[in-house]
């Protein structure tokens, strides 16, 4: 059995048409997809010392106190500093009242809605955290800390450039000495960033499992 | 998108019958090109790819020919996984993706008779534009450079409308080698491409 010419080059023709559009490459189809977790610690940080933390009560959006534009919403703060609280103590650690007791370290949690903002090591966060009361304990003074910020011994490795949403998650131990006068030096931080699509439900379900995927990732966090 | 590149490959099917009003002893062939990373490229990319195309002309003389090949292998990779670098661990969703481009001159033998199917044997040789990309969260990391290569390839031809002289459906396996570039190691990938050949 033989094929004309024309007949051959039709089919041919199809069949490369056909595989060419069927094997189109993977993308992202999906907001989840979208999910990246990075975590950083400091190189020869003892995390065994740290066993008490104290937790401030609210997440700081970094974007409005920097006087620009975002969206954070506020509305499930509790929800993720409990679940932030409640990984930190499956590592082992105990929280405690700073009112009453001095903590060993500090976790702080952050967050920004918008695009295109250069964040994390290159911005000035001390002033952020000046409403804490409790820097007493470390000799800081919140009203004089222009423009100090967190030391972070990883930097410059930190990728500075975020979009849509990310939530930073840093364990300060201000017992460390910094480089320098003002600063305060974080042992360990987390960045959880994504698109902010879907429900508010589904959002607030992502970052949950991002927040115990930063601590999957970092075993060396555990007190044990 | 997809309409312009069923278009082009609608358009390319046309150019053998051109080729063919041309002269004697040339030989026009299209193929799909499918591509199988090895060593580096594998470990980059590490599934089995059904993208590409291959696009070549030889001049016949006896039992020889020259030409030039022109080709393209799309490899990609979807994973979730977690990369590890000095102090910094970073999880999520990974796309990576290769897309290999070649300018290639070439060299074939043919064994068996005029009619029938023939094997033959060849090299090609030129430069490979590699572009290599990972799509991770909103994030892209990318490269590309040039790369000098070389690609030894074993193939058969079979007649398709009874006669070896005009119409012939033929395959090829190559191994793709090229050379490190800048930063960018050695790629290499072993393609079989599968299509046909109008000659006259």
């Amino acid at each position: 059995m033989r094929m004309k010419s024309g007949g051959l080059r039709f089919c041919v023709g199809a069949l490369f048409v056909a595989l060419w559009a069927g094997c189109y490459p993977g993308e992202i189809d999906s907001a989840s997809q979208t999910d990246v977790v990075l975590t950083f610690h400091k190189k020869d940080a003892d995390f065994k010392v740290n066993n008490t933390l104290s937790l401030p009560d609210s997440i700081v959006d970094i974007g409005v106190a920097a006087g620009g534009s975002s969206s954070f919403d506020h509305q499930y703060d509790a929800q993720i500093l409990a679940k932030v609280q409640q990984e930190f103590q499956a590592m082992g650690y105990t929280f405690v009242n700073p009112a009453t007791t001095k903590p060993d370290a500090v976790v702080m949690v952050a967050g920004i809605t918008v695009d295109n903002y250069q964040a994390w090591t290159g911005y000035p966060w001390w002033g952020y955290w000046g409403w804490w009361g409790y820097w007493g304990y470390w000799g800081y003074n919140s009203s004089n800390t222009v423009g100090s910020q967190w030391y972070y011994p990883w930097s410059p490795v930190v990728v500075t450039s975020y979009k849509s949403g990310t939530l930073f998650i840093n364990l300060v131990d201000p017992d460390l000495t910094p480089p320098q006068a003002g600063q305060a030096v974080s042992i360990w931080g987390a960045a959880l960033n994504g698109m902010l699509e879907g429900t508010n439900t589904e959002i607030l379900q992502r970052i949950n499992n991002n927040i115990t995927q930063a601590f999957t990732q970092s075993p060396y966090l555990s007190t044990q | 998108m997809r309409i312009r590149i069923s278009i082009a490959a609608l358009a390319l099917l046309l150019l053998p019958g051109v080729v063919v009003a041309q002269g004697r002893s040339k030989w026009f062939g299209l193929t799909w090109s499918m591509a199988s990373p090895t060593q580096n490229s594998k470990d980059f990319v590490s599934d089995y790819s059904f993208r590409g195309l291959g696009l070549e002309w030889r001049q016949l003389r006896g039992t020889t020919s020259f030409g030039l090949a022109l080709g393209w292998n799309a490899m990609n990779e979807e994973s979730f996984r977690t990369s590890s670098a000095d102090q910094a661990d970073l999880t999520g969703f990974q796309f990576r993706y290769i897309n290999a481009y070649s300018i290639l001159l070439s060299g074939h033998k043919y064994l068996g008779a005029a009619g029938g199917p023939r094997p033959f044997i060849g090299v090609k040789t030129g430069t490979y534009y590699i572009d290599r990309r990972t799509d991770v969260g909103l994030w892209r990391i990318s490269d590309n450079s040039w790369h000098f290569g070389v690609a030894p390839e074993l193939g058969f031809t079979v007649p398709m409308a009874g006669n070896l002289e005009y119409e012939s459906f033929y395959t090829t396996v190559r191994y793709n080698y090229a050379l490190a570039a800048g930063d960018v190691p050695y790629q290499s990938w072993l393609s079989v491409d599968i299509g046909f050949a109008v000659r006259k």
